[in-house]
């Protein structure tokens, strides 16, 4: 009897549990991934993916904005008047885009040219006013930090895997140094046998064509989870339906041998 | 000047240098609202007189009050507000003067402050050095011009994709890359498409 | 109304704070970014010039190549200068930056940005541009990326151009500079007039001035290596000797010898008597036999003629093939071929042998040769049969002003006159034929003057002017002047109203064509 509760567990059971910091941090990077599973920020998804280094460059600047300007919007939430919520926090994130796109320009000169106009296109990636008026201003700011870094890692995380498999299918090598402020300059896989050089991925299309590429992988996942779940779901029912009919047959038989 | 300026700015700004295939910019409107080609057009008509009202004044914005004081570098700050207030006033005017074209436009005009285009193109027209080409003055009319050009652009490829998923949607495709991802690979060959025009101007 | 007044207020603290913010990171890296943004410009130019200290930029106005940087290394010599250019080829547009040293050396040819397709421009073989001397560029014909090494020749040569303009170097060849120390500054340029083969002197110069009227003749020859120059005026007379501007002193003494036959005429130097440099007696030798019997001729593919007892024989110099012929056109008296020689030619033998000889009599009893037809007697060797007919037709049209039936006129305005027939073929009078600027360029006129003096006809034989001008207000008007032996700048005025530049231009033929006529038509 026992045995058999530990052999199906109730899959609704993890939703009870109470969220920890970790689950906070964690959901932005897979269940609630603002590229793959929100579609959000596609426009620098596209354009600044054509290399892992400047995927990740844009990455940390998002991170960097998305943190600081949930703790901000956070702090202030109580100040602001509902009417001016918008406006106020687009000036939060105006600012610290400009400020990251100064700071950039003058510590990492290259990835600020690669990224050009992306940099102040931060301004109205969706993620960040999202995550300020969804999150940030209705939870503490220890909370909204941990939500701003979660999601920019989920972010900053697609955005790599999208740039990796662009970098090398167009180039078979990922080069470091380039437009990081890297002491070095490093070329990884670098193999000469390469000879595909589909520059198709540099450009736009290759963006759209691996984005969707890896959407697809993703729901294909995503399907066979949801088709694990439902067969969980249905064995723990034909369990309890079981379990049910045995307490039924047992009780009727106790009540038969008391009667008895 | 000649008219050719103008010609080129119009037919580089909309084909060759597309916002959404070629340039990423608008991309969440471009899958977002493109499900139906009427919402797709709807969507259009907002961008299209946002973004030429915008770029026009965010250019005189720059030339005239960012860069005599020595401030460019708040240009994104200021040109983001401007949009935004910018948008908040058009949707005031109409929803006050035509109530039909509110029922059109109005449910867009919110989404356009976040569409990326719109700075895009703004903080594109500056970049792009018009005003050292042609003369601050005479820059102001490339530049509109050209995010005439832009809207057109954004129109058409929201246009076109639009009728692209209409039919998508009644197409029997693998259940993995139904809906989003096959019409992102499918924004990726017409972007392979557009990348023909390359050599036009 | 305080709702209101908060409202405000918020806004005004956020935009304060935020305002603070951005200024405090903006004096912070202000520095930072103004080198950031210098160094990225000095980026490229460090990769070509690994020495380079500083440089020095200044925009230049020029189609293709937009900034020159003077580079300079750590003592402040320059060590160089780098030449911007752009271009725009089928693929797109691309930027290249060109590297010259002082010693007119390319140091590095550098693409810097291009739409290009990277495959084909990064294997473009640049490297071996580096290095080579500025006057004699070789560019690899066989890159894989033509539409791009084309943009990359292009920009490289304008801005060797450009470096050479601005280091002020001496463009001229070293013909020019002997000519230009013969005959002075008017000396603009100079034709090779003819070449000869193993002689005492190599080359015939016709020397000429910006308005390409004849100077003079110059022949060169070697002296130790060294180019050395005889120039005559276009009568023959010695005018003198020199060389180059960079040649060594010793030849100086060597020209001395000749100094005191200036203004001699060629015929009457005793070259027996001449002591010196026996190269330079025998040039003079060589020149006085040449010229002795023969007159020149100032007209393309021809260089001179001599009179005998049967006619005249024309020696002409056209471009075949491979390389220069020389042929010899036999007239008679009436202006029929009698025979043609090919006195000298560089083509393939074989060519000349199969094609170009047996064919040479076919020509024979000819008066009037039609281009295009002559030419198909030398199918099988186009390039030299094409300069053989050359040198036939200019000098079947030469014959007129042989025989004196057209006489070349030294005019400001006219260029030559011949008699006049009309389609009966009866004498009328004498055809003027004559150039004068109009509103775009040059006219040429045909003006036919009667017995009596008086116009007989006008006609424009070409011209760049705008057709609609001369249709409509020049050609109709010209016959109000027909039969006129007089003509005044106001009739002209009134007669072109509408196109008056045009219309000055037909006034200064018509009125040079009549002076001259009156003054020494009937001579």
């Amino acid at each position: 009897m026992a045995e058999n509760k530990k052999a199906v567990k109730n899959p609704n059971q993890k939703k009870k549990k109470k969220a920890t910091q970790f689950d906070n941090f964690f959901k932005g990077v897979v269940r609630e991934n603002p590229i793959f599973v929100f579609l959000l920020g596609l426009c620098p998804a596209l354009a600044v993916t054509n290399t892992l280094e400047t995927a990740l460059g844009m990455g940390v600047l998002v991170i960097f904005v998305l943190t600081a300007s949930n703790l901000v919007v956070s702090l202030i939430k109580n100040l602001i008047p509902d009417q001016i919520q918008i406006p106020a926090y687009i000036v939060v994130i105006a600012t610290f885009v400009t400020i990251v796109g100064l700071l950039t320009e003058a510590y990492a000169f290259e990835l600020h040219q690669a990224l050009g106009i992306f940099i102040p296109l931060i301004v109205v990636n969706c993620l960040i006013m999202g995550r300020a008026t969804a999150y940030a201003s209705k939870n503490g700011p220890f909370n909204s930090i941990i939500d701003g870094v979660g999601m920019g890692v989920g972010f900053m995380l697609a955005m790599m895997l999208i740039g990796v498999s662009r970098e090398i299918l167009a180039t078979g090598a990922i080069t470091f140094g380039r437009y990081l402020p890297l002491p070095f300059e490093v070329s990884l896989i670098d193999t000469d046998m390469y000879m595909f050089n589909m520059e198709v991925f540099v450009g736009p299309a290759g963006g759209f064509i691996m984005i969707g590429v890896f959407l697809a992988i993703f729901t294909a996942i995503g399907n066979y989870n949801k088709r694990k779940k439902a067969q969980a779901r249905q064995a723990w029912i034909e369990q309890k339906k079981k379990e049910a009919a045995e307490r039924k047959k047992r009780k009727a038989m106790e009540e038969a041998g008391d009667s008895a | 000047m000649s008219l050719e300026v103008f010609f080129v700015a119009i037919i580089s700004s909309m084909l060759i240098n597309n916002v959404v295939l070629m340039r990423f910019l608008g991309v969440c409107p471009f899958l977002g609202v493109s499900k139906k080609t009427e919402s797709a057009i709807g969507m259009s008509a907002a961008v299209m007189f946002v973004m030429v009202v915008a770029s026009f004044v965010t250019y005189l914005l720059y030339y005239y009050v960012l860069e005599p004081v020595g401030i460019t570098y708040i240009s994104t700050i200021a040109f983001i507000l401007i949009i935004a207030s910018l948008v908040q006033l058009v949707e005031m005017f109409i929803k006050k003067f035509s109530k039909k074209l509110y029922k059109g436009l109005g449910i867009y005009l919110p989404l356009i402050v976040t569409n990326c285009a719109i700075l895009g193109v703004a903080e594109g027209n500056i970049a792009q050095g018009y005003a050292t080409d042609y003369g601050v003055l005479s820059g102001l009319w490339v530049a509109t011009t050209s995010a005439f050009g832009a809207a057109l652009g954004f129109g058409l490829v929201m246009f076109l994709f639009s009728a692209i998923r209409e039919r998508l949607d009644h197409t029997d495709v693998p259940p993995a890359w139904k809906g989003l991802p096959v019409s992102l690979v499918t924004a990726g060959i017409m972007a392979m498409a557009f990348l023909g025009l390359g050599g036009m101007v | 109304m305080l709702y209101k007044l908060k409202i405000a207020l918020t806004l005004l603290i956020v935009g304060l704070l935020s305002g603070g913010a951005i200024v405090f990171v903006h004096t912070m890296t202000e520095d930072r970014i103004q080198e950031n943004r210098e160094l990225a410009e000095l980026e490229d130019y460090q990769e070509i010039f690994p020495d380079m200290a500083s440089a020095e930029e200044e925009d230049i106005d020029h189609d293709v190549i937009d900034r020159r940087a003077k580079i300079y290394d750590a003592d402040d010599e320059q060590i160089g200068e780098i030449y911007r250019g752009h271009d725009t080829n089928n693929f797109g547009d691309i930027t290249v930056l060109v590297g010259i040293t002082m010693d007119f050396e390319i140091k590095q040819v550098l693409v810097s940005q291009t739409e290009n397709t990277p495959n084909y421009y990064q294997d473009m073989p640049l490297e071996n541009l580096a290095g080579q001397a500025t006057d004699d560029i070789t560019y690899d014909t066989n890159t894989g990326a033509t539409a791009s090494y084309n943009s990359v020749e292009m920009i490289t040569d304008y801005a060797v151009e450009l470096f050479y303009e601005f280091q002020d170097v001496d463009l001229r060849s070293s013909e020019l500079q002997a000519l230009q120390t013969i005959y002075g500054e008017a000396a603009d340029d100079y034709i090779e007039h003819f070449t000869f083969e193993d002689e005492a002197v190599h080359t015939e110069y016709r020397v000429i001035d910006e308005n390409e009227s004849t100077l003079g003749y110059a022949y060169d020859l070697d002296i130790d290596g060294e180019l050395v120059m005889l120039g005559f005026t276009p009568d023959d007379e010695f005018l003198g000797i020199a060389s180059d501007d960079d040649s060594h002193d010793d030849l100086s003494d060597v020209f001395a010898d000749f100094e005191d036959l200036e203004g001699d005429m060629i015929e009457d130097i005793d070259v027996d008597a001449l002591e010196g440099e026996q190269a330079i007696i025998d040039a003079f030798a060589f020149i006085q036999d040449l010229v002795e019997d023969t007159e020149r001729i100032e007209e393309e593919y021809l260089v001179r003629y001599r009179e005998t007892d049967e006619g005249y024989v024309i020696t002409g110099f056209a471009e075949g093939f491979n390389a220069m012929n020389v042929i010899e056109v036999t007239l008679s008296d009436d202006g029929e071929i009698t025979d043609i020689e090919l006195v000298r030619t560089d083509d393939t033998d074989d060519y000349v042998e199969d094609y170009i000889e047996p064919n040479l009599d076919a020509f024979d009893g000819e008066s009037d040769l039609d281009a295009d037809d002559a030419l198909d007697t030398f199918a099988g060797a186009t390039g030299t049969g094409e300069s053989i007919v050359n040198v036939i037709v200019a000098a079947l049209d030469y014959y007129p002003v042989l025989s004196g039936a057209l006489e070349m006129i030294d005019h400001d305005v006219l260029n030559f006159r011949e008699d006049y027939y009309d389609d009966e073929g009866d004498l009328i009078g004498l055809l003027y034929r004559g150039e004068a600027e109009g509103f775009n360029a040059t006219n040429v006129f045909d003006v036919v003057i009667d017995e009596d003096g008086a116009i007989y006809s006008i006609e424009i034989v070409e011209t760049n002017d705008t057709e609609e001008y001369l249709d409509d207000y020049i050609i109709p008007n010209l016959e109000d002047f027909i039969g006129e032996t007089d003509v005044t700048q106001d009739e002209t005025d009134d007669a072109f109203a509408g196109a008056s530049e045009t219309g000055d231009s037909v006034y200064d033929m018509l009125s040079a064509t009549l002076e001259y006529h009156a003054e020494g038509g009937d001579e």
